[in-house]
């Protein structure tokens, strides 16, 4: 599990109604990531998915990403300046599953607020809620064809955020595949 | 006299060939140019970088300058030039600070725990536009208060981050947008 605590400025773009800063962004050209298990908290914008079509296939899931953000920058410089999840990505072309968050800006259905996961601390003690096992899609796509990426800005592709129980799940996955 | 036994021989070799490396020392202090590391590495001191930024690009603290090596942190921090947002990079900057470079690096690994703090631009950042970094580790690295993204990726692929802590990062990234990673 990773930890975004705080990061980011409101007033990072001058006389801006909504921030561009982040505890996790994914931008320019930003493809094929796995971010799971992680806690976005206090940030301007929690999780935030950048412009331009080109961030697509990511999958956001089992992750906190609540405080998003905090009371006191809403009071400032009002709601719009950021959201748990900021998605600036066309409707659909990433996939938000099973994320404990409460809101939501951008296009598409809203994957916020959604407080249902049990997050009851996982046998490591980690958070991660015992009923949301790895499940095949997301492993698969972890290994998708690596896409080169140039003249961006970011670009994580095939990227994992994670707690490090994954690894020996996705090795089973290599090897059922093998057979 | 009693003769050692050829497999007695045979035992004492493996053990000699397989006997783990030692890890070069980055000794505690500031420095004022980039440590470059070709093989695996550990902090055995806080270090404070005072690196100027006189290159075009990233001028790192720290460039990893081998792949398939292993920076360890051992509970140490590494800490830069800037308390944000004074002094911070602006994007038209062409030479700018960073904490911890790995760029046309493939399976290198960045071992906390450990600090990094207080750079120009980004605490970590993972390659550069035309030249990726593939098959790289982070894990338990807390990346705190650097002016710009705690971890920057560019062309980053293959990739792990995992129980590190991204705090009170871009903090004066004058209009880039930036955060935690």
């Amino acid at each position: 599990m990773n930890t975004f605590y705080g990061n980011g400025a409101a007033t990072s773009k001058a006389n801006a109604t909504t921030s561009n800063n982040f505890g996790l962004g994914l931008l320019g050209v930003s493809q094929d990531n796995l971010i799971e298990n992680n806690k976005v908290g206090g940030n301007v914008n929690g999780v935030y998915l950048g412009g331009g079509g080109q961030v697509t296939g990511n999958v956001i899931r089992h992750n906190v990403i609540a405080g998003n953000p905090p009371a006191q920058v809403i009071v400032t410089f009002g709601r719009p300046i950021g959201a748990d999840i900021q998605n600036f990505a066309p409707a659909g072309t990433n996939t938000f599953d099973d994320n404990y968050c409460l809101t939501y800006a951008g296009a598409g259905p809203s994957p916020c607020p959604d407080v249902r996961i049990n997050r009851e601390n996982g046998e490591n003690g980690d958070d991660r809620p015992s009923r949301l096992a790895p499940r095949d899609d997301a492993i698969s796509m972890g290994l998708t064809t690596l896409k080169l990426m140039w003249g961006d800005p970011a670009a994580f592709v095939n990227t994992v955020f994670h707690s490090g129980r994954m690894l020996p799940l996705i090795s089973s996955a290599l090897r059922s595949r093998g057979n | 006299m009693q003769r050692a036994r050829p497999a007695a021989i045979l035992l004492l070799a493996v053990v000699t060939t397989v006997a783990p490396a030692v890890a070069a020392e980055i000794k505690g202090g500031t420095y004022t140019s980039t440590i470059p590391i070709f093989e695996d590495s550990e902090l055995v001191g806080d270090v404070t970088c005072n690196v100027p930024p006189t290159m075009p690009g990233p001028n790192a603290c720290i460039s990893f300058a081998a792949d398939h090596i292993k920076l360890r942190l051992n509970g140490h921090t590494i800490t830069g030039q800037v308390t944000p947002p004074t002094g911070c990079s602006v994007p038209a900057d062409t030479m700018y600070g960073v904490g911890i470079e790995a760029i046309d690096r493939t399976g290198v690994k960045i071992e906390g725990p450990g600090i990094i703090e207080h750079f120009h631009r980004w605490g970590i950042l993972l390659g550069l536009t035309g030249h990726p970094a593939t098959e790289v580790t982070v894990k338990k690295v807390t990346v705190y208060d650097n002016c710009w993204s705690g971890m920057q990726t560019v062309s980053t692929s293959d990739s792990t981050f995992e129980e590190n802590v991204f705090a009170d990062d871009a903090g004066g990234s004058n209009g880039a947008s930036c955060g935690g990673t």
